[in-house]
Parts: structure tokens; C-alpha cells; sequence
């Protein structure tokens, strides 16, 4: 009986060192981003292909350096103190000379090819198809904000009548 | 749907090897040593395997550049217990799915043109080359089998500058390493179903024969035998 007790507790005690320790390790951590960026600002002011400059021409989109930032936010414009506050990191990179860390999400796997320019370029669909409703999102996502699975990029490609062969995406 | 394939002039082929080396440099193709080809663990798409005919003083080299045949009945394909070789219905090019393949090698036992490689070590390059990988190919992991693909990655930018262009895809698009580096032009690459293209009326020359025709796998590589140049057709 009181070995069975014992037996009962360790694994009661294995249980909870597993589901606290080594679980959170397998899922995925919000990543800290270096500045509260809201979409939903600069869509009312500027296209997507205005920071993420090269979504027309390659196969990354890119991110935003602190040069095309720069191109606009010349000083302080925000109205708002709270928007004055991430505007002056920008101020602080410049002085620093020194990159925006963004913290980029994980990458596609290395087996898989998009190209932004063949979606958006070529076959002309617009960045909310796949990208939702990012464009009203006040804030950057600390995690990736949709998960994109070969069923759902294969739902489109049917519907449309594009390249279904593997090779068109996995090389 | 194109039906890709090419054609290969034995006639005009001198051996130079650029090919070979284009081909590695293009899909990634990791070096080998000559330790490793003894071993038989060299990997190469695309060789160029010389034929050595007569005696010194009327000795003479031939050769034959050899790659996957892609064939239309291909036995790679018919013995893949995981489809990660298969048969494009879009191009006709035999594909390699490398995440799908568990390195099992009952493909490269299959093929009889013995052009499927498996990679026994995980890839490694000089330092000053690794930034000049090919972005457009993956680097293979250790324990699968690759294989030409006919550059397959070229279709799709092809075919992608194409749609950008509207216009379809011509012959002449799509060209693979191999080809596009051959100086005596002995490479002929294209759609084998479009009458207008060169490569077509290649295949149908009097020259022209294939690799194992008698095993049935209807290889898509065809080599234009020494002899009388059918000069209109084949300028």
C-alpha cells in the first residue's frame, strides 16, 4: 500500500515537472519584436510594397529597414505621446547607427520555394488573401499570426487552376 | 502539357566536361575525391563517360554525356514505396521529392542508366562557396537519393516570366545548365510534343536513337549517333 502511495506521488511529481518544464520548450514562445508597430497606421498612409519593398520583385518581401523608416519619419510627427515614445527608437537607431532588429518568424521549411513576386506580381492577388487581415492589426504579432499548410496553399492553387506538381513548390 | 526532353549530338559533344561542372554548380551537387569514387559514393547528374576505341597511333576517344533519362515508363517511379520519385503529368520530367524519400535505394537499384545518386554524407563545401549556393535548389540532407531534374527549378521561373510577360512559354524559355553552357551546342533541350520546337525535329533524325530502347522505359534523352548531318534540320 505505501509503495503504491510513493509510486502514485513520484509520478504525480514527474507529471508536473513534465508540463511545466519540458512542454512550454516544445511550443512556440511570443518573440519580443523591438518596437509596437502598428499595420493598421501605416496602410492609411502607404501601400505594402511602401516598407515591404521587394514583395513586387523577389521572392522574400522583406522587412522594413531603418532607411525606408527614415524616408518618412523625418523627426517626430506622431500626435500621440505614447506614438512619440516608438518613434523616438527610430531616432535612437539613426544616432546608433545600427539596423532595426526586427525578430524575423520562422522561416518556410528549407524544402519549400515561394516567391511573393509570382503570387502578387504575376498573378495579381491581393496581400489579404493570405495575409488576412493584418493591415488592421494595431500591434506586431509575437508569434506567427496564421499557420500556412500545404492542404490550404493546395485548396488555392486547385481553384485557380495553377501548378499542382510538386516540384512547382518543393525542389 | 509540354512533354520535356533533349537531345544530345555525340557527333558535336567534345568532351569538355563543362556540362558536368555546370550541372554541379547549378542544382548543388556536392564535390567528390577520388577516395570517394572508388568507393562508389561519387555524386554526379550529369558525366561525361568517355569510350576508348583502338590502338595507339589510330586510337580515339568517344563520348557520352550521361543524365537521367526521364523516362515515360520510369522504373524509379513504379518501385518508390513513398512516391517521392514520380512522373510530372505538367512536364514529363521525373521528379525527386527529397523530404519524402526515406533513403531506402531500391530506386537507384531500379534504374537501369544508374543515375540515381544517394547521399551517403552530409554535404559540405569550401567556405568561400557556401554563399554561392544556388537559393533556387534545396541542399539535400544526408540519406536521399537526388537525381537530374532537367533544372525543373528553371520551368518555374520560366514560366513565371512568362506569365508576367502574358505570353506563353516558347521554346527556348526553359533552358538547363547543361545545355546553356555546351560551347558545341551538342545540348538540345525543349518540348518534345511541340512540332515548332528544334528539339522535336531532332529526335525524329535519322541520327537519332536512345539509350536502352530495348528495355521499354521510353527514355526522354535522345543521342544523335555519328554520321550524315541532316544540315536543314539540324542548323
Amino acid at each position: 500500500m505505501g509503495r503504491a502511495v510513493f509510486l502514485l506521488i513520484a509520478v504525480a511529481f514527474l507529471g508536473a515537472f513534465l508540463y511545466l518544464n519540458v512542454l512550454p520548450r516544445f511550443s512556440p514562445q511570443p518573440r519580443a519584436q523591438p518596437m509596437r508597430f502598428s499595420h493598421k497606421a501605416h496602410f492609411e498612409e502607404s501601400t505594402c510594397e511602401g516598407c515591404h519593398v521587394y514583395v513586387m520583385e523577389h521572392g522574400a518581401a522583406g522587412t522594413p529597414t531603418l532607411e525606408n523608416c527614415l524616408d518618412c519619419h523625418d523627426g517626430l510627427q506622431s500626435e500621440k505621446a505614447e506614438d512619440q515614445k516608438e518613434e523616438e527608437k527610430l531616432v535612437v537607431y539613426e544616432e546608433e547607427e545600427r539596423e532595426i532588429p526586427w525578430a524575423p518568424f520562422p522561416r518556410l521549411a528549407s524544402h519549400v520555394f515561394f516567391s511573393h513576386r509570382r503570387h502578387a506580381a504575376v498573378s495579381e492577388i491581393e496581400c489579404a488573401t493570405c495575409h488576412e487581415d493584418i493591415a488592421e492589426s494595431l500591434t506586431l504579432p509575437g508569434n506567427p499570426p496564421y499557420e500556412f499548410t500545404m492542404k490550404w496553399c493546395l485548396a488555392c492553387h486547385e481553384e485557380q487552376e495553377a501548378s499542382t506538381d510538386c516540384v512547382a513548390c518543393h525542389r | 502539357m509540354p512533354r520535356y526532353g533533349m537531345v544530345i549530338d555525340l557527333d558535336r559533344c567534345t568532351g569538355c566536361q563543362a556540362c558536368a561542372v555546370a550541372c554541379k554548380v547549378e542544382n548543388n551537387v556536392p564535390f567528390s575525391s577520388p577516395e570517394l569514387a572508388l568507393e562508389g559514393r561519387t555524386i554526379a547528374w550529369m558525366q561525361v563517360l568517355p569510350f576508348y576505341e583502338g590502338e595507339f597511333p589510330e586510337a580515339r576517344t568517344r563520348f557520352m554525356p550521361a543524365l537521367c533519362n526521364h523516362c515515360e515508363i520510369p522504373p524509379c517511379v513504379t518501385i518508390c514505396p513513398t512516391s517521392a520519385t514520380y512522373l510530372s503529368e505538367e512536364t514529363g520530367i521525373v521528379a525527386q521529392i527529397y523530404p519524402r524519400c526515406i533513403g531506402c535505394r531500391y530506386c537507384a537499384v531500379a534504374c537501369p542508366y544508374t543515375v540515381k545518386f544517394f547521399n551517403w554524407f552530409k554535404p559540405k563545401w569550401p567556405e568561400p562557396m557556401v554563399a554561392g549556393l544556388n537559393p533556387d535548389v534545396s541542399v539535400r540532407p544526408k540519406s536521399v537519393i537526388e537525381k537530374c531534374t532537367f533544372c525543373s527549378h528553371r520551368v518555374v521561373k520560366a514560366r513565371e516570366r512568362a506569365d508576367g510577360e502574358k505570353r506563353k512559354l516558347k521554346d527556348g524559355d526553359y533552358q538547363t545548365a547543361c545545355q546553356e553552357v555546351c560551347p558545341a551546342k551538342a545540348i538540345t533541350f525543349g518540348d518534345l510534343d511541340d512540332p515548332e520546337s528544334r528539339v522535336a525535329a531532332l529526335s525524329k533524325s535519322p541520327r537519332a536513337f536512345r539509350f536502352g530502347e530495348d528495355l521499354g522505359t521510353e527514355p526522354k534523352v535522345y543521342y544523335l549517333r555519328e554520321g550524315e548531318w541532316d544540315v536543314e534540320r539540324e542548323r
